[in-house]
C-alpha cells in the first residue's frame, strides 16, 4: 500500500475514534451530568455527585441500578428519596427537588 | 437497603490519570502497528509473518497488555513511569479509583492483540490492522475522552453477576 493511502487510513482511524468520543459526550449520561451539575449549582444545599459505575460496580448492585444513567436523590442521611431512570429532564428533577425540599 | 452513605472509594486506589497516561502511549504504538502493517505485504509462511515489524510491535504491545492484566495495572511499566516521572510534577489526585476495572480492560486489550497475532500467523490478511485498529480506538477514547471501554464491559459483567446472585 502506498504512503498516501496509509496516511489516509491512519487519519481516518483517528477521526473515527474522535467521532465515537464526541458521540459518547452527547450520550444520555453526559447530558444528565450537565443538567444535574447546573441544578446543583443553582440551589443551595444540593450537591451533585456523578458516579461512573464502570469504576464503582459494587454501587450498581447495592442501589439496584439496572440502567444508566440513573438519578438518585438522597437526603442528608443518605436515604434514597427519589429515583429517576434514563436521561434526567431538567423540569422533572427540578420539580422532584421542590417536592422533597418542601416535604 | 441500609441508611449508611455509599462507601468511599478505597484509599489505596490508583490515580485515575495513570491509566489515561498509559493509554496515550498504547494508542500511539497501536497506530504505528496499523501503519507498519499496511506498509508490509503479508509473508508467505508463518515464520516470515512472525518477523514482520507490525507483528513484532503488536506482540510487544500485547505483552504489555498481558503485564497489566495479570500483574495488575499498578505494576505495569507505564504505571510505574507515571508514578516516578509524572506524578511528582502534578497536583495530588482529587479522587482515587478501583484498579479492578482498568486491570480488566488490559485483559480485553490482551485478548484482542492475541487474536490479531494468531490470525496473522494463520495467514489472515489485515488481521494485525483490524486488531490494532480496534485496540487503538479503545485506547484513544480512554486517553483523550477519559472513556474506558473495557471498564464498561467489566461493569456489564458485574451487573450480570449481581443479577445472577440476586436470582440465586
Amino acid at each position: 500500500m502506498n504512503f498516501i493511502l496509509i496516511a489516509v487510513t491512519l487519519f481516518g482511524l483517528t477521526a473515527l475514534a474522535t467521532a465515537v468520543g464526541v458521540v459518547w459526550r452527547r450520550s444520555p449520561c453526559r447530558m444528565t451530568h450537565s443538567v444535574l451539575d447546573e441544578l446543583a449549582r443553582q440551589r443551595d444545599g444540593v450537591r451533585h455527585v456523578d458516579i461512573d459505575l464502570g469504576l464503582r460496580p459494587e454501587l450498581a448492585v447495592r442501589f439496584r441500578i439496572v440502567q444508566t444513567p440513573t438519578t438518585l436523590i438522597l437526603d442528608r442521611s443518605g436515604v434514597v428519596r427519589s429515583r429517576i431512570g434514563s436521561a434526567a429532564r431538567r423540569d422533572v428533577v427540578s420539580s422532584e427537588l421542590d417536592r422533597l425540599l418542601v416535604a | 437497603m441500609t441508611n449508611a452513605p455509599p462507601p468511599r472509594p478505597p484509599q489505596s486506589g490508583i490515580d485515575p490519570r495513570s491509566p489515561r497516561f498509559g493509554a496515550a502511549i498504547t494508542a500511539a504504538l497501536l497506530l504505528l502497528v496499523v501503519g507498519v502493517s499496511l506498509a508490509h505485504a503479508l509473508g508467505v509462511s508463518p515464520a516470515r509473518r512472525a518477523i514482520e515489524p507490525g507483528f513484532i510491535l503488536l506482540a510487544v504491545v500485547t505483552a504489555l497488555f498481558g503485564w497489566g492484566a495479570f500483574a495488575g495495572v499498578r505494576r505495569h511499566p507505564y504505571g510505574l513511569l507515571f508514578t516516578t516521572l509524572l506524578r511528582p510534577r502534578l497536583s495530588p489526585p482529587t479522587h482515587r479509583e478501583d484498579p479492578k476495572p482498568p486491570t480488566f480492560a488490559q485483559g480485553v486489550g490482551f485478548a484482542i492483540g492475541l487474536s490479531g497475532l494468531v490470525l496473522h500467523l494463520a495467514g489472515l490478511p489485515y488481521a494485525l490492522v483490524v486488531a490494532a485498529g480496534l485496540a487503538f480506538i479503545a485506547a484513544f477514547l480512554n486517553a483523550v475522552f477519559g472513556f474506558c471501554l473495557g471498564c464498561h464491559i467489566y461493569l456489564l459483567l458485574a451487573r450480570a453477576r449481581g443479577a445472577r446472585g440476586a436470582a440465586a
